[in-house]
């Protein structure tokens, strides 16, 4: 995943109507989801979908 | 989620399911933005019961630097967290069979839980509850959801594979 792919994804959650407030659309900007996903998750971080974290568990999509 | 749950800067929060900490995360930096000063943050306590989660979530937040915002507390998260409630906001990141009575009474008058409520497997409504000033509670169905089954003592009587 680049920089860019996640900006997009959040430019689409805001074009949605998911996304409204200021502070919501930042605290995204400011701590992408890659940053948490286990090595082999990575490249799919700004995929709109959970994606698996280890334990049968997974990490919130991004629209969550 | 974050939106449903209207967080302001000051919010005392708990967060049931950890998971990577990547939701506490976001969380954090709108009830604790790192360009306001310190003495106006509140604080995300984050709560997961599988305990190689509860590591992974601490060493990712603390890499992401919000260690300093967020405590993540490895236990029941159905029995919400005594320790520092009463709480602004609740989030439960995990699908329950009905919403946990603990979970309730934590909750400060004027607060505001979301909580996806439904069976295992399947898709769950995804409930708001604000607490009036008089604890009355207002239930609000905000659409459906899916989200892996809450575990504990209040949730869903199966393992957490």
């Amino acid at each position: 995943m680049s920089e860019t792919d996640w900006e997009r994804l959040i430019y689409d959650l805001i074009r949605c109507g998911i996304l409204k407030s200021p502070r919501v659309i930042r605290a995204m900007r400011l701590v992408p989801r890659s940053l948490f996903l286990p090595e082999s998750q990575k490249p799919y971080a700004a995929i709109d979908t959970p994606l698996p974290i280890g334990e049968g568990q997974t990490i919130s999509a991004p629209q969550g | 989620m974050n939106e449903a749950l209207e967080l302001e800067v000051g919010h005392k929060v708990l967060e049931v399911g950890a998971g990577s900490g990547w939701h506490a995360s976001t969380i954090a930096e709108i009830i604790a933005p790192s360009d306001v000063p310190k003495d106006k943050w509140g604080h995300v306590y984050t709560i997961e019961i599988i305990p190689r989660l509860a590591n992974f979530a601490r060493e990712n937040i603390a890499r992401a630097g919000y260690s300093d915002r967020v405590t993540v507390i490895c236990g029941d998260g159905s029995l919400g967290y005594p320790d520092e409630a009463p709480y602004d906001r609740i989030l439960v990141t995990a699908a329950a069979p009905k919403i946990p009575e603990p979970l309730k009474e934590q909750l400060k008058p004027g607060g505001i839980m979301v909580i996806p409520v439904g069976e295992v497997g399947f898709y769950q409504t995804l409930i708001r509850i604000r607490k009036m000033m008089d604890g009355r509670i207002i239930e609000e169905d905000l659409g459906g959801v899916a989200f892996v089954p809450l575990v504990g003592k209040y949730g869903h009587k199966i393992g957490y594979r």
